[in-house]
C-alpha cells in the first residue's frame, strides 16, 4: 500500500516531468556509519525562535523537533508508533484514553521525565497552544500511576483522530521544571531548549546557523549515529544551490533551491531529489471566495471560478511540474481518506461563461460581468504568479480582476482578520487526519477572526457543521471513511475554498545521506537515525 | 529669437541631441504602447521561458510565465515614464515652494525650511522610500509621493538660491513698492526667472526616480498590476541560471532611459546656463 | 607649501586650528540634536499611519488568538498610553540607546542592528574606497587628457555607470563572474560552513562592492574631472606655473588637493544614499548586513526595527558630515567656521 502511494506520488511529479529522482527506494543502504557532522538547510528562512509553544510555522517546527519529542509518530506505511508513549489504548466508550509513558526518558539537564511534565505539556502547553484546535472536546489528563497518563474526552474520539493528535507537530512534551509557572511564549528557554530528543541545543549563531549536538544519554540505544547537526539559514535559493554544489549542505529540506537547479543538480549524480516525506504535510494553493460578496451567494458563481481556471497550467508553468491539479479539499496523497470520487470542477472556461450567464451575471457592455479584488498571499512567490494567471482567466471569462499581492503580514491580515477580499489565493499543509486541519476551513465555527488558517470565506452550511461533528466522534473507521468521502463530495459541489493544486515539496540531498525522507512529515522527524556514508 | 538661439545652444551639445531624441522614442512607445500591444501585457501569450529570437512571434522572448517581454517593456515604459514625471512633478511643486518662501522671506522662515530641508536629507533617502510604500501600500500613487518626498530638497535650496539673489533687485523692488502682494512678486515676477536652473534639476530628478521606483519595484514592493521595468528585473532574478535576458533587458531600457535623462539634462544645463557651460 | 602660500588668505595653524575644528565641532553637535528628534518624530508619525497596528500583524504571524496575551503584549508594547506618551517614552528610551525589543530576534533592537552593522559598514567602506579611488583616478587622467580618446572613454564609461541601476550591475555581473565564468561567489559574505577567514571574505566582497561602488565612482569622476578643469584655471596655480613648476607637479601638489574638495562634500552628502543603496546591493547578494535586516523588518512589520535603523541611519549621516566639514577644513585651509 506504502509503495504503491509513493510510487504514483512518485511517478506524478518527478519522473512525469523528467527530472531524475534516485534509483533506489529508501535512501539508505549498508549498516550505519557513526560519527561525522551533517550539514542541513531548508527552504525558508530562521525562525523567530528555536521553539515556538503555538507553533509559529514550519520554520520554528524544522528547528524544535530535532530537540523536543512528541508521544507518537507516523510511520512511512501509514502505522502509528510510539515515541515518548509506549502505548495507547481507547476505553469501550472511546472516551478516555489510557497512555503508557516511555520510561528511562532523561531530559537533556539530567532530570527524568516523568507523568507530570506529559500532563503539564498536554494540559498548559497542547490544550492553550499547540494543539488546541484538536483538544476541543478535551476534559483532562490524569496520572493514575509513574508511567500511565489517561486523557479524558467529553465525547467519543476515533482512535485515528487521537493518534494523529499525539503526532502533531509541535505536540511535545516540555519539562515541566522550565515551564511550569512561566509564560511559555516568552520563556528564554525557547531560544535554547532543554528537551529528550536525540539532539541537544549548542549554539544558536543569528541570522546563520542552529548547532546541535548529540545526545549521548538519548533513550534510542544507538541513535544519533552523527556527532553534530547543523542546521544553516541562507536567505536565498541560488545561495543554497551554490553551498550544496560545493558541498557545505549536505540535505535541504521543503524545497531548498529553484525547480532549473534541481535537474542541474541532480543531474551532476552527486544529489537525488525526492518528493516523499511530506505525506503528512502535504501543502496546496487554494483560491477562495469571500461568502460576504453576494456575488458569490449562488454555487455556481463559486464554481464558475473554479472552472475558468487551468490548474494544469499553474502545475506546469508555475510550479514547473512539481504539482498537481487539486481536486478534493483532501489531498490525492492521503490513503486513509481521499477520494476521487468527487464533484469536478476542471478547466472548462465555456462552461464558467454558461453558469455565470446563467445566475444572472451576464456580460455588461464594458464586456466585464462584475470585478473582484483578488488577493494573492505574497509569502510565496509563485502565489504572485499564480495570481497573475487566475487573473487573467477569470478576466478571459469576463470577470474583472484587481490584483493585489501584499505581503505575509499585510496579508494574513487581510485575508484572516479583516476579509478584505473577494477572492483570495492562500495556501494550507494538511496531515492525513482531516478534523480540525482540514475541516476547520469550511466548518462556523472555523471562522474566527484574527486566527489564520482558518475559515475566511465566511462559508457556513448547517449541514456541512453536522457531518464535521459526526466525522469527529465516528469510532468506526469504515462508516468515518465514508462520512469523510461525503464531506469531500459537498466541498467539492459548495466551492468555497478548493486547492487548485496540490504542491509536491522536494528534499535536495546528497547521496552521502542515508536514512532521509523516511518519515511522512521528514521536516518535522527527529533526525536520530540520519547517517553520512564517506 | 531667445528660443532659437536656446534650441542652438542645446543641440550643440551632441549627447544631449541623442538623448533627447532617443527620450522622444520612449515616449512615443509609451504613448502609442496600446497600439503596437492592444492587449494586456500581463496576460500570458505563449510558452515560459522563450529566449529572444526563438520565436519570432515574440522577438525579446517570454518570461517564466510565458508573457511577451516586448510588450512588457513598451507598456512599462508608460508606467516608468509617467512614475518619473509625477515623482519629479511632485519633487518640483514642494521643492519651489518651500525654496521660494524660504528665499523670499528669509529669517525665520528660512531657517525653518532648511532645518527641514536638511532633516529630509538626513534621513537615507531610499530607507525612507520603501518604508513609506510598506507602510502606507504599494499603489503607483504612494510611490510616486515617496519619491517626490524624497527628492524635493536639492530644488528647493536651488530655488532659494535664486530667489535670495534676485528678490532685491530692482524689477522686485519696483513691484514691491507698486504694492504688489508677496505672492505676486514670488508667481509672477521672480519665478520665472528662477527656473532654468531649476528646470535642468527636475529633469534630473525624473531620472533618479526611475531609478528609485526601479529599487522598489525590483525589491518586490512595486504594484503587482503594472508592467513596470524593475519588477520584471525583480521577477527575473531566480533564472539568472537558466534565462538571464529576463533580467537583463528591462535593465539595459532602464539604463538607456536614465543615461539619455542624463544627457539632456546636461544639454539644458548648457542651454539654461551658459555661464556654467564647460563644468 | 607653495599653494597655501598663494593662498587668497593666510592659513590658520597649529593650535588655531585645532581650536577652530573643536569649535565647528560643537557647534554641528549642537544642530544636529534638533535634527535627530526631527528624525525620530517623523518616522513615529509615519509609523502611526500605518493601517493596524503591528501588534495585530505579530500576533497573526506568531498565531497567537489567546486575549490574555494579546492584551499582556499590548502593555510590553505600551500600546494603551496615548500616541504622545509612546512617543515621549520612546525618544527617553532612545537617550538610554535603548531601540525597543524586537520580537521577531527576541532581542533588544539596538543588538540586533549591531549584529549586523559589521557586514554593512565593511561593504560601505570598501564602496567608498573603490569609488574614490577609481572616481579620483579617472577624474585626474580625463582632465589632463582633457578633449581626448581617454577623456571620452572615460566620460562615457561614467555616463553608462551613472545610469545603471546598481541592482542590475549586480544581477549581470553575477551572471557573467558567477554563473558563467564561476570565478566569483553568487551571494553570501563567507563560504557557508567557513570560519570567516579574510581572503573568503575578500572573495565575497568584488562583487557587491563594485556594484554598489561603481556608481559613485562614475560620480566621483564626472565630479573630479570638471573641478580639476575647474581649479586648473585658478589664479594660484597659474602663479604655480609661471615659476616653472612642472605640470604634473602642479597638477599633484596644486590642483589634486584643491579639486579633491567637491569630492568630499558630495561624499558626505551621499552618506545616506550609500546606505541606502546598500540595502538594495545586500538584497542582491544576500549580504548579511543592515539592509537585509531593514528588508525583513519591513517585510514582516518589526517596525521597532525598522525604526531603530532610520534613527541610527541618519545618526551615521550625520557624523559622515561633521567628518567632512572636519576634512574639509583640513584640506582647505582657507576655510573658516562658517
Amino acid at each position: 500500500m506504502t509503495i504503491k502511494v509513493s510510487r504514483r506520488v512518485f511517478s506524478a511529479g518527478i519522473l512525469a516531468t523528467g527530472v531524475v529522482g534516485t534509483s533506489r527506494g529508501s535512501f539508505a543502504q549498508g549498516t550505519p556509519k557513526r560519527g561525522g557532522t551533517l550539514v542541513a538547510t531548508w527552504g525558508g528562512g530562521e525562525p523567530q525562535a528555536c521553539y515556538v509553544p503555538a507553533g509559529g510555522g514550519s520554520s520554528p517546527t524544522f528547528s524544535s523537533s530535532k530537540l523536543f519529542e512528541r508521544l507518537a509518530r507516523r510511520k512511512m506505511d501509514g502505522a502509528f508508533e510510539g515515541v515518548l508513549a509506549e502505548s495507547w489504548k481507547p476505553s469501550a466508550d472511546f472516551k478516555t484514553y489510557t497512555v503508557k509513558i516511555r520510561k528511562g526518558v532523561k531530559f537533556h539537564d539530567g532530570k527524568d521525565m516523568t507523568v507530570d511534565d506529559v500532563v503539564y505539556s498536554v494540559s498548559e502547553i497542547w490544550k492553550k497552544y499547540a494543539v488546541a484546535s484538536a483538544l476541543t472536546d478535551f476534559a483532562g489528563i490524569d496520572s493514575p500511576d509513574a508511567d500511565t497518563v489517561v486523557f479524558k474526552y467529553s465525547n467519543p474520539t476515533p482512535e485515528f483522530f487521537f493518534a494523529s493528535t499525539l503526532c502533531s507537530p509541535v505536540a511535545y512534551i516540555l519539562p515541566k521544571h522550565i515551564y511550569a509557572g512561566s509564560d511559555p511564549v516568552t520563556n528564554p528557554a525557547n531560544n535554547a531548549p532543554i528537551a529528550t530528543g536525540p539532539w541537544k541545543f549548542k549554539e544558536w549563531v543569528r541570522g546563520s546557523h542552529f548547532e546541535y549536538v548529540k545526545n549521548e544519554n538519548y533513550w534510542k540505544k544507538d541513535e544519533p549515529y552523527l556527532d553534530r547537526l547543523i542546521i544553516r539559514y541562507v536567505r536565498d535559493p541560488a545561495g543554497r544551490a551554490a553551498a550544496m554544489e560545493a558541498g557545505d549542505i549536505h540535505i535541504g529540506v521543503f524545497n531548498p533551491v529553484a525547480p532549473p537547479d534541481i535537474k542541474r543538480l541532480t543531474g551532476t549524480g552527486k544529489f537525488v531529489a525526492t518528493p516523499k516525506g511530506y505525506e503528512e504535510a502535504v501543502w496546496s494553493t487554494t483560491l477562495e471566495c469571500n461568502m460576504r460578496n453576494p456575488v458569490f451567494a449562488k454555487r455556481e458563481v463559486r464554481q464558475a471560478m473554479f472552472h475558468a481556471v487551468n490548474r494544469e497550467f499553474i502545475a506546469k508553468t508555475v510550479y514547473y511540474g512539481y504539482a498537481r491539479p487539486g481536486t478534493s479539499p483532501i489531498y490525492s496523497p492521503n490513503k486513509e481518506f481521499f477520494t476521487a470520487d468527487t464533484f469536478k470542477t476542471g478547466f472548462d472556461p465555456k462552461k464558467a461563461a454558461a453558469l455565470l450567464d446563467a445566475a444572472g451575471f451576464p456580460k455588461k457592455a464594458d464586456g466585464k460581468r462584475f470585478t473582484l479584488n483578488l488577493l494573492s498571499a505574497g509569502w510565496f512567490q509563485e502565489n504572485g504568479k499564480v495570481g497573475a494567471y487566475v487573473k487573467q482567466a477569470l478576466e478571459d471569462v469576463g470577470v474583472g480582476i484587481n490584483l493585489t499581492v501584499p505581503d505575509r503580514p499585510s496579508s494574513i491580515k487581510r485575508i484572516y482578520t479583516d476579509y478584505d477580499f473577494d477572492l483570495a489565493i492562500s495556501n494550507q499543509a494538511n496531515p492525513s487526519e482531516p478534523v480540525p486541519s482540514t475541516t476547520q476551513y469550511f466548518t462556523t465555527d472555523g471562522i474566527l477572526k484574527g486566527v489564520p488558517f482558518r475559515n475566511a470565506s465566511g462559508y457556513s452550511n448547517p449541514d456541512v457543521d453536522k457531518l464535521v461533528a459526526s466525522i469527529k466522534v465516528e469510532t468506526d473507521p469504515a462508516k468515518r471513511k465514508a462520512l469523510v468521502f461525503e464531506f469531500q463530495k459537498i466541498i467539492t459541489q459548495e466551492a468555497p475554498l478548493l486547492p487548485l493544486v496540490e504542491l509536491e515539496s522536494i528534499t535536495l540531498a546528497s547521496t552521502k545521506v542515508q536514512n532521509h525522507s523516511n518519515d511522512p512529515n521528514f521536516l518535522a522527524a527527529s533526525w536520530g537515525d540520519l547517517w553520512l556514508a564517506s | 529669437m531667445q528660443r532659437f538661439e536656446f534650441l542652438g545652444r542645446f543641440a550643440r551639445n551632441r549627447g544631449a541631441l541623442v538623448g533627447a531624441c532617443l527620450i522622444l522614442l520612449v515616449a512615443l512607445m509609451a504613448a502609442f504602447a496600446s497600439v503596437f500591444f492592444p492587449t494586456d501585457p500581463l496576460r500570458i501569450v505563449g510558452l515560459p521561458e522563450l529566449w529572444p529570437g526563438e520565436d519570432p512571434e515574440f522577438p525579446l522572448g517570454t518570461d517564466s510565465l510565458g508573457r511577451d517581454i516586448l510588450s512588457m517593456i513598451v507598456h512599462g515604459a508608460r508606467a516608468t515614464l509617467l512614475i518619473g514625471l509625477f515623482a519629479s512633478a511632485v519633487a518640483t511643486i514642494i521643492g519651489v515652494g518651500v525654496g521660494a518662501i524660504a528665499g523670499y522671506f528669509g529669517g525665520w522662515v528660512d531657517e525653518i525650511a532648511m532645518r527641514a530641508a536638511e532633516l529630509f536629507q538626513t534621513i537615507p533617502n531610499l530607507i525612507f522610500v520603501l518604508t513609506i510604500v510598506v507602510i502606507l501600500g504599494s499603489t503607483l500613487t504612494n510611490i510616486v509621493i515617496a519619491i517626490g518626498i524624497v527628492s524635493w530638497t536639492p530644488i528647493a535650496r536651488m530655488t532659494r538660491a535664486e530667489f535670495l539673489s534676485l528678490r532685491d533687485r530692482e524689477f522686485v523692488q519696483a513691484c514691491r513698492s507698486m504694492g504688489m502682494s508677496d505672492f505676486r512678486i514670488i508667481v509672477s515676477e521672480i519665478l520665472p526667472n528662477a527656473l532654468p536652473p531649476v528646470i535642468v534639476l527636475s529633469s534630473l530628478v525624473v531620472a533618479g526616480a526611475i531609478l528609485f521606483e526601479s529599487a522598489v519595484s525590483f525589491l518586490g514592493l512595486g504594484d503587482p498590476n503594472v508592467a513596470s521595468w524593475g519588477r520584471l528585473v525583480g521577477d527575473g532574478r531566480q533564472l539568472i541560471r537558466s534565462s538571464w535576458y529576463i533580467c537583463a533587458i528591462p535593465g539595459i531600457a532602464i539604463m538607456i532611459t536614465v543615461l539619455c535623462l542624463n544627457l539632456v539634462g546636461d544639454g539644458l544645463n548648457d542651454a539654461l546656463n551658459p555661464k556654467l557651460r564647460d563644468r | 607649501m607653495a599653494g597655501e602660500l598663494a593662498s587668497p588668505t593666510p592659513a590658520l595653524r597649529g593650535s588655531a586650528r585645532r581650536t577652530a575644528a573643536l569649535r565647528l565641532l560643537r557647534r554641528r553637535l549642537i544642530q544636529a540634536v534638533p535634527l535627530m528628534l526631527g528624525v525620530v518624530i517623523i518616522n513615529f508619525c509615519l509609523i502611526q499611519m500605518a493601517p493596524g497596528s503591528f501588534l495585530e500583524l505579530m500576533t497573526a504571524e506568531n498565531q497567537v488568538s489567546d486575549p490574555a496575551t494579546v492584551a499582556l503584549l499590548r502593555k510590553t508594547y505600551g500600546l494603551d498610553d496615548p500616541v504622545w506618551m509612546q512617543l515621549l517614552k520612546y525618544i527617553w528610551a532612545l537617550l538610554h540607546f535603548d531601540f525597543g525589543f524586537s520580537y521577531r530576534q527576541n532581542m533588544p533592537v539596538i543588538q540586533a542592528i549591531w549584529i549586523h552593522l559589521p557586514a554593512t559598514i565593511l561593504l560601505m567602506v570598501s564602496s567608498i574606497a573603490l569609488a574614490i579611488s577609481i572616481g579620483v583616478a579617472a577624474g585626474v587622467v580625463a582632465s589632463m587628457k582633457v578633449r581626448t580618446f581617454w577623456d571620452s572613454l572615460v566620460s562615457i564609461a561614467a555616463m553608462f555607470f551613472y545610469a545603471a541601476p546598481s541592482f542590475w550591475l549586480g544581477i549581470m555581473m553575477i551572471v557573467l563572474f558567477s554563473v558563467k565564468l564561476g570565478w566569483l561567489p553568487v551571494g553570501g559574505m563567507m563560504k557557508i560552513g567557513g570560519n570567516g577567514g579574510v581572503l573568503d571574505i575578500l572573495h565575497h566582497l568584488i562583487l557587491p562592492t563594485l556594484a554598489l561602488g561603481l556608481f559613485y565612482a562614475a560620480i566621483y569622476t564626472r565630479v573630479m574631472r570638471s573641478s580639476m578643469l575647474e581649479v586648473a584655471q585658478l589664479d594660484f596655480v597659474r602663479t604655480a606655473r609661471a615659476k616653472g613648476l612642472s605640470r604634473n607637479k602642479v597638477t599633484i601638489h596644486h590642483v589634486l588637493r584643491n579639486a579633491l574638495l567637491p569630492v568630499v562634500t558630495i561624499l558626505g552628502v551621499q552618506m545616506g544614499t550609500v546606505l541606502a543603496g546598500s540595502v538594495v546591493i545586500e538584497s542582491v547578494f544576500s549580504w548579511p548586513g543592515v539592509g537585509s535586516l531593514l528588508f525583513d523588518s519591513v517585510s514582516s512589520r518589526n517596525y521597532p526595527v525598522v525604526l531603530g535603523i532610520m534613527v541610527l541611519g541618519s545618526l551615521v549621516v550625520i557624523a559622515a558630515n561633521i567628518a567632512v566639514d572636519l576634512i574639509y577644513m583640513w584640506l582647505d585651509p582657507r576655510i573658516e567656521i562658517r
